[in-house]
């Protein structure tokens, strides 16, 4: 049960990834997240040195995205691109699965290249991958996501929230599909389209174990206003998981 | 009325596929069956798909691009490497390498070079345009943009990626009238009708990147 603001920030991926942003403004977003506590921060890879620098020593966890937002890269650069950022110090990795692949029912590919990025994370460094679920059907959605935690993801996303391709956001129904195919200990990081409180409440609600946002400070701002104790929840699963 | 043949349009178009992302290979065949009967400049398609089109391009007699580090231009210098030396290993002809742009917006400018250079240094001999995002700078940022590539031995210019970044007639007759012709520019980005085509190549432009190729040539 969420009773506390530092218990939903437990939850939030505060997120930027804004085409074109400058140092200046990662700085500033950083430094804010970091004093905030939320669970992770998620940047660009072009700014994950300047991350790992404002991270380091924090108890935030440093997240990036590998081959963002199209996934439209073969295992080989995936894994390149992956190697370089953990080389970093990254913490988490959110890879975009091939997104053909889910639409063309290729679920042994895509266990493939996700089981590929997985092999070269160690100990509490986490593999989120993105599915994409506003481009599939909900079957080719749960063939996807069944299919990376096969090929080893600890968390599977629902979507990039990429802005470019106009994507619908994610919604409780999407976080209820996926909870409903998947292992217990494999997480679920909602992303898209998520700005308030109540969004972000609705989809831990469904069993999100992560929230992806970049409107983090705004959705902790609005459960402080209406208190605690309106919502009882799961108690979130094995927290490496999560 | 059009002053340009379509034989001759077509030949300054590099044609991607638009409508759904991430296309099946029935969809990926589907749009190489709508080319008809013109040489494009080059038909582009994404990394993980150069392998696909390569022996099917071929056979058609086009050239292919594919894209880097594309479109949020964020990837590291390193990554975009192996990405573009793994685009030429699948067969591509020509990349289009999107700039670092937070890199550039935060004036780091020898960043935006060494990163053009990296892959310059991989593609001799190969056509090369560097992405520079003129929907998101002013005009003198856009030269200097320019500049930059010029300096990393790029001498040709793709305004945008598209994704909603449009590019307008006077971004490309900005470059065109300051270098002349010492830059070439393809328009990219909103390019999506025929007399849209037309505008851009009476502000310069030396090609002409669209997903709607068949709204742009009038075909079925």
């Amino acid at each position: 049960m969420i009773t506390t603001r530092a218990q939903l920030a437990s939850y939030l991926d505060q997120t930027n990834l804004t085409l074109g942003a400058t140092c200046g403004e990662l700085e500033t977003f950083l430094e804010v997240a970091v004093d905030t506590g939320f669970r992770a921060v998620c940047v660009l890879p072009n700014m994950t040195s300047l991350a790992r620098r404002i991270t380091a020593g924090t108890a935030t966890r440093l997240a990036t995205v590998v081959s963002f937002p199209l996934g439209s890269d073969v295992p080989a650069v995936k894994v390149a691109e992956t190697r370089h950022l953990l080389d970093l110090g990254t913490d988490e990795i959110d890879v975009v699965i091939d997104i053909a692949h889910a639409r063309m029912g290729h679920e042994d590919a895509i266990s493939a290249e996700v089981s590929a990025v997985r092999s070269l994370l160690v100990e509490e460094q986490l593999l989120k991958v993105i599915i994409e679920m506003p481009l599939l059907t909900n079957e080719q959605a749960v063939a996807a996501a069944r299919a990376a935690e096969r090929g080893g993801a600890h968390i599977v996303k629902t979507s990039t929230g990429f802005k470019g391709l106009k994507l619908r956001g994610t919604t409780p129904e999407d976080v209820r599909l996926l909870r409903s195919v998947l292992r217990p200990e494999t997480g679920i990081k909602a992303a898209g389209g998520i700005r308030t409180t109540e969004q972000a409440l609705a989809l831990i609600e469904e069993g999100a174990t992560r929230i992806g946002t970049s409107s983090g400070l705004a959705i902790l701002e609005g459960f402080l206003e209406r208190g605690p104790g309106d919502h009882a929840l799961p108690a979130s699963p094995h927290p490496v998981a999560a | 009325m059009s002053e340009i043949t379509l034989e001759a349009l077509a030949s300054m178009i590099d044609a991607s596929i638009g409508g759904t992302p991430a296309a099946t290979a029935g969809e990926l065949q589907g749009f190489f069956d709508s080319l008809g009967p013109y040489r494009y400049a080059a038909i582009m398609v994404e990394p993980s798909q150069v392998g696909f089109a390569r022996p099917i391009l071929t056979r058609l007699g086009q050239e292919l691009v594919t894209v880097i580090s594309y479109p949020l231009g964020a990837m590291r210098t390193e990554t975009k490497v192996v990405q573009a030396e793994q685009a030429l290993t699948d067969g591509a002809d020509e990349l289009d390498v999107a700039m670092d742009i937070s890199a550039f917006r935060s004036g780091d400018y020898g960043q935006v070079v060494d990163d053009l250079r990296a892959i310059r240094r991989i593609t001799d001999g190969r056509v090369v345009k560097a992405i520079y995002y003129s929907a998101l700078l002013n005009d003198q940022e856009s030269l200097r943009a320019a500049e930059l590539a010029l300096e990393a031995g790029i001498d040709y210019l793709k305004t945008n990626p598209g994704y909603g970044n449009v590019t307008t007639p006077h971004h490309v007759a900005l470059i065109k009238q300051t270098f002349g012709s010492q830059v070439k520019v393809m328009a990219s980005g909103g390019v999506r009708t025929h007399a849209d085509a037309l505008a851009m190549i009476a502000a310069g432009a030396d090609r002409i990147a669209t997903s709607t190729h068949e709204a742009v040539l009038g075909l079925a």
